[in-house]
């Protein structure tokens, strides 16, 4: 008996400690790819007011001329990966992504050098100069470029921060985070594992706010165990897989990549240029046929060495019946044909095993209602995590241990947690307010979201009363959301009634759901100002000793 | 905790990681299916490792259990890297 106390007492230790490390960017980590999983939802409420609608019965535009149209206006630097994004769920327009040099000078002489070098067999072919990527938006009806600077970035932004933090090596670090997660989740049912089932609908209301917050954190964890288990194991999967796939390559295919990736179901999507000119084949035709054949709903196409006798082109999408399985098919231009060499088996354990898990992860297979289940757990983690975060530093504050650590965390825990509503309340409004042509827009609003949050923490330091800065949050946020909606309601109302009529709900479901939002937190404010929540206060509960 | 994580955390991977790759010495397995094993399983036996060693007093259990485990298994792969068999 006495080891099983002990057994319990250090996974509880062990989760107190990891939890409070990992909380803050935990938190941030959730809370963005809850927001995440609307991201075709938020793409289309930032940009179709601003463009013109498309027809989605109207046939594509020719797509071999549409990229030698587009890319004629750039340096187009052929060695690098062209990006055609079709339009879809996602996004109603067409995205292409086409890297180019600074100035057509520039990729003349590149071209020249790089083809002699190839020539004389020189490894440094390859390496000779960096090109920027462009970022097209085109009008799918008429294939007239509607934007080249990306502008409307917030979606982007926020899955980046999800799964990188835009940290540098940020990836990496998200990992770890998933990782120690996964710890905490295996932590947490060793410590509620006897009560995992008598205490599943045990919440003490009429108990002080220390025990409600416990409840809390244990329901929460116990309801969202699966969810929770799954979001960990993928962070892991998608974020560390270098770990594994590096040891793997080594220990057993004796370093051949190739032959690893051919196992995996993919294939090594890479060639260099023959720098020789070559007539590119209508993509139209290919595209339809395969189709029909491989019964695929393609989305995108990536394309290498495009103009050159070597040139690739890797059409991907959906298998159409599957809700997960992505397949990619790659045209070799040099064979005219779907080339053995660069197409893997299709029906293969890992690529649609993993392709599975990632599709569970984005929740891409799900509609709106499913989503929104994802997004209430995502945020029920949220709330976990400061439910969870208030008890371990009440703990240690009675233990009177690493009092200035936990001074420390306290007030992060506070400020950065707080302060990520109103961040986010202000990228929206930015996103609809900024003139489209804006060459800083993106990185505008990425850069006045981590000012505000750092901000928030900062103040989250000199802020005594707990209660008022978390009520001032939710009146900025609320204030912020409702300026956004009245500008939707009268600058743009028209055109998001007319996408609705027009079949694109997606735009004034956002604008009536970031409404929501706006009165949820304003009514928050008056409940947490004036409401005498239970005896003990939450200073009380944060500060003991504190009057 | 700290000295515990420091030790725990590449332990327990070094010895997901072997065990990981002592599967994909089993003839029997497909290599597709043995991929998808080992990343998802190795993935969840590092972290089943880590909280094992959470989940005692000190190190020294851990050690003694995982240490014997890691030059077991080390072994074997070192056997089969090198063609012995």
């Amino acid at each position: 008996m006495k080891q099983k106390r002990n057994t319990a007492a250090n996974a509880l230790e062990a989760h107190g400690w990891i939890g409070l490390f990992l909380s803050v960017p935990l938190f941030i980590i959730f809370w963005a790819g809850a927001i995440t999983l609307f991201y075709p939802e938020v793409q289309r409420w930032a940009s179709m007011p601003h463009y013109p609608i498309p027809n989605s019965a109207a046939p594509l535009p020719p797509l071999t001329k549409l990229i030698n149209d587009k890319i004629a206006d750039y340096p187009f630097d052929q060695t690098r990966q062209l990006t055609l994004s079709l339009p879809g769920e996602d996004f109603p327009y067409i995205k292409m992504f086409i890297p180019a040099f600074d100035s057509f000078n520039e990729a003349d002489l590149a071209r020249a050098q790089r083809a002699n070098l190839t020539q004389s067999a020189s490894p440094a072919a390859d390496a000779i100069t960096s090109s920027k990527l462009h970022r097209l938006i085109i009008d799918p009806t008429t294939g007239a470029t509607l934007a080249d600077n990306a502008p409307f970035e917030l979606a982007n932004f926020l899955n980046r921060l999800h799964f990188s933090l835009k940290l540098p090596q940020g990836l990496y670090i998200v990992g770890l985070i998933s990782f120690f997660f996964l710890v905490l989740v295996f932590t947490g049912i060793v410590i509620q594992f006897k009560k995992l089932i008598s205490n599943f609908f045990l919440f003490r209301h009429k108990k002080t706010l220390r025990y409600k917050m416990s409840d809390l954190h244990n329901a929460v964890g116990v309801i969202s165990l699966p969810f929770g288990l799954m979001y960990a194991v993928t962070g892991v999967m998608f974020n560390l897989s270098i770990v594994f796939q590096a040891v793997t390559l080594f220990a057993v295919y004796h370093g051949s990549t190739d032959a690893m990736l051919r196992d995996a179901g993919q294939v090594n999507f890479s060639s260099k240029p023959f720098y020789l000119p070559a007539q590119m084949p209508e993509l139209t035709p290919i595209f339809q046929q395969l189709e029909k054949q491989a019964e695929l709903d393609i989305n995108r196409l990536r394309i290498k060495n495009w103009g050159d006798e070597n040139a690739l082109i890797q059409f991907s999408g959906l298998a159409q019946g599957s809700f997960s399985e992505r397949l990619h098919r790659v045209y070799s231009v040099a064979e005219r044909d779907f080339s053995a060499l660069y197409n893997a088996d299709t029906n293969n354990v890992f690529a649609s095993g993993t392709d599975m898990l990632f599709s569970l992860h984005m929740a891409s297979f799900a509609g709106v209602d499913l989503r929104l289940v994802y997004f209430l757990l995502a945020i029920g983690i949220c709330v976990m995590i400061v439910a969870g975060n208030v008890l371990w530093l009440v703990k240690q504050q009675k233990r009177k241990t690493h009092p200035r650590l936990l001074a420390l965390m306290r007030c992060l825990t506070l400020g950065a947690c707080v302060s990520i509503i109103p961040a986010t309340a202000l990228a929206f409004l930015l996103e609809r307010i900024l003139p489209v042509d804006l060459t800083v827009r993106s990185d505008g609003i990425a850069w006045v979201f981590g000012l505000v949050l750092i901000g928030g923490s900062v103040l989250g330091f000199y802020y005594r009363n707990i209660k008022t800065f978390i009520a001032a949050g939710c009146m900025v946020s609320g204030l912020l959301l409702l300026i956004l909606c009245v500008i939707d309601g009268l600058v743009y109302g028209a055109k998001l009634v007319n996408l609705w009529r027009m079949g694109h709900g997606q735009a004034i479901g956002v604008s009536l759901a970031l409404w929501v939002l706006a009165m949820i937190l304003l009514v928050c404010v008056p409940a947490l100002m004036f409401k005498n929540h239970s005896k003990k206060s939450f200073r009380q509960l944060l500060l003991p000793g504190s009057a | 905790m700290w000295l515990k994580t420091l030790v725990a955390v590449p332990g327990s991977l070094l010895l997901s990681l072997s065990l990981m790759i002592n599967l994909a010495y089993l003839p029997a397995v497909p290599r597709d299916v043995y991929l998808f094993v080992g990343f998802v399983g190795g993935i969840l036996v590092w972290a089943a490792l880590l909280t094992m060693c959470y989940c005692v007093d000190g190190l020294r259990r851990p050690l003694l259990w995982g240490g014997p485990l890691v030059l077991v298994s080390l072994v074997v792969n070192s056997v089969f890297i090198t063609g012995r068999l």
